[in-house]
């Protein structure tokens, strides 16, 4: 990468990726690099790239994520903590098979602040719960017979009260 | 809706799990399903709170600690552990019957990242032993209530990067080595007489709190991460002023500076610091002294002392955007030598020309007011009609004034620290 001075200036500097179900973005690289996933694509391919091709997240994903890198972009400082705060805490309040797919889109994409976000995100959802409730929330089947999970919740049965 | 949860791979579920508190809500997970059972049984974070379970004895709670690692080493034999934390309050004399060394080998076996002991700060029985010390794998290390022998210790871990230590007994000595170590913390160990950070480090968090009744000296060498160091906190330390007045001038990276409770007198000290940001004093008793800090954005005072006050703080930054915010305690029962418009005045007198400012108290009663150039005023846990009375002062004066109630409690100086004497 260390020739790449050539073009236009490193500080709007585009690259082209595209979704799974190929739909092609432009997005400013400094946004695009908070995925390392993204980051160590360009370092391999170099100025030669055309279009990164991102075969496990579609366009409606992908815009969600980079919405979010455009955001963190920068370096946020000390003042605008708690504006960047409330915005993430709006970014992570969406229906659950969004989430699903942005969480599984960070992880592939590898987004480590973005992950963990999501992650606390799910957990905040648990937290508190009961089994059935969870059970509930997430449209878990219960697999165990009655004896099986009676045995489990004994062997912790402080856990359960 | 389909269960996306069950196909999400078992390293997401283990990182969702992770920021669910222990032991309760992750132990839940494992009657969800036989998927999630599987999932939680090679959960790589091992965390036991006995405060939580306080029915049970301090060897019923060792027990089932010992039992849940038998299942982790059935379920996740080659995996590394993550996280291995014992906290275990109120007499835990039995600690010293081995199964808490046992705990530490299969914790260091299984190679662990983050290891974390507590144990009750009032009777340090427990002696921990030296080798984990310099553990290959270890990341992040935080003991407390402990009794460290031998006195002579040497952190050597090649990977640590958190190193916390906190009323631990015995350790007179520490020296602490390793390129990544980036956050330390020394809190109330009653026998420790040096401290020393050696290099090569890029140390950037230092916390150091001492023992001021004990009117013991430690001596503190932490050259090797003058250039890293960001953030240095420094409570009840005697010798936190001339530490501050020789060293602060090599710190060229410091933003934030907390000193709490440093019993001395504060005649001309003077610093002098390029990058600072933030500057909080608490509780020191300052005379006169002299912050040179072009980037400061935030100056926070605590004065709990109500006596005639003499203070000639000044500041110098060039930054528009400095907020100040000062507390104080002004009680009824404990009434001030002079007018209280007097004692705010003096107070607030040093901050005139800046921007925004915060006053924050316990217990105020408003008489009068004799003001300055603020165009920010918030007033905190002031109530409503001392805030009547306040806001129809700097209304005249200020452009935004602003309320707050319900300053938590770690916020607030009184349930904090007490009521001072006079």
């Amino acid at each position: 990468m260390a020739s790449s001075t050539s073009g236009s200036s490193s500080s709007s500097k585009v690259v082209k990726i595209r979704s799974s179900d190929n739909e092609n973005f432009e997005v400013e690289e400094a946004a695009a690099a908070r995925s390392e996933t993204i980051k160590k694509l360009l370092e391999d391919v170099g100025d030669d790239a055309d279009v990164i091709p991102l075969p496990n997240v579609d366009a409606k994903t992908l815009v969600k994520v980079m919405e979010w890198c455009k955001k963190h972009m920068d370096d946020v400082d000390e003042l605008n903590k708690e504006e960047m705060k409330t915005w993430d805490a709006e970014f992570v309040d969406m229906d659950q098979s969004c989430l699903y797919n942005v969480l599984l889109a960070a992880n592939f994409l590898n987004i480590k602040e973005l992950l963990d976000q999501l992650t606390q995100k799910v957990a905040d959802m648990i937290k508190g719960k009961s089994p059935e409730e969870i059970r509930a929330t997430f449209n878990i089947k219960n697999d165990f017979t009655p004896e099986e999970e009676a045995e489990i919740r004994k062997q912790n049965a402080w856990a359960f009260e | 809706m389909d269960d996306r949860m069950s196909q999400l791979p078992q390293h997401i579920v283990h990182h969702i799990m992770s920021f669910l508190p222990p032991p309760t809500d992750t132990t839940r997970i494992s009657v969800l399903s036989k998927y999630f059972n599987s999932i939680w049984r090679s959960f790589p974070i091992l965390a036991f709170r006995r405060s939580l379970l306080y029915r049970l004895t301090f060897s019923e709670f060792a027990n089932s600690v010992l039992k849940s690692i038998a299942s982790y080493k059935t379920s996740a034999p080659s995996a590394r552990l993550q996280k291995f934390s014992f906290e275990s309050h109120y007499s835990c004399l039995l600690a010293l019957d081995g199964r808490v060394d046992y705990m530490l080998n299969f914790a260091l076996q299984n190679k662990v990242q983050e290891l974390k002991l507590d144990f009750d700060r009032n009777y340090t029985y427990y002696c921990f032993p030296e080798a984990i010390f310099s553990a290959n794998q270890i990341i992040s290390l935080d003991l407390r209530g402990l009794r460290l022998e031998p006195p002579h210790i040497t952190l050597s871990c090649p990977s640590i990067e958190n190193f916390s230590l906190e009323d631990c007994h015995g350790l007179t000595s520490i020296i602490l080595r390793g390129a990544s170590l980036k956050q330390v913390k020394l809190i109330r160990c009653p026998d420790l007489r040096k401290f020393h950070i050696e290099g090569p480090t890029s140390v950037e968090h230092v916390t150091y709190r001492g023992r001021t009744k004990w009117l013991s000296k430690c001596e503190m060498n932490i050259a090797s991460c003058y250039k890293s160091i960001k953030v240095l906190e420094l409570i009840d330390e005697w010798t936190g002023k001339e530490w501050l007045e020789t060293h602060s001038c090599m710190l060229h990276n410091l933003e934030k500076l907390i000193v709490t409770r440093c019993n001395f007198r504060w005649n001309n000290a003077r610093l002098c610091l390029d990058k600072l940001k933030s500057a909080v004093l608490k509780d020191c008793s300052i005379e006169a002294g002299e912050i040179e800090a072009p980037n400061l954005v935030w100056f926070e005072y605590w004065s709990y002392n109500t006596k005639v006050d003499r203070r000639k703080i000044s500041i110098s930054s060039t930054s528009s955007l400095l907020n100040v915010k000062l507390l104080f305690n002004y009680d009824k029962y404990y009434p001030l030598d002079y007018p209280a418009s007097e004692y705010l005045e003096k107070l607030v007198r040093p901050f005139s020309n800046f921007q925004k400012i915060t006053l924050a108290c316990t217990t105020y009663q408003f008489t009068c007011w004799q003001g300055s150039n603020f165009k920010e005023v918030v007033l905190e846990n002031f109530d409503d009609t001392e805030n009547n009375v306040l806001a129809e002062y700097f209304c005249k004066t200020c452009k935004v004034v602003r309320f707050v109630k319900n300053i938590t409690a770690t916020n607030h100086p009184k349930k904090e620290y007490g009521l001072r004497e006079l």
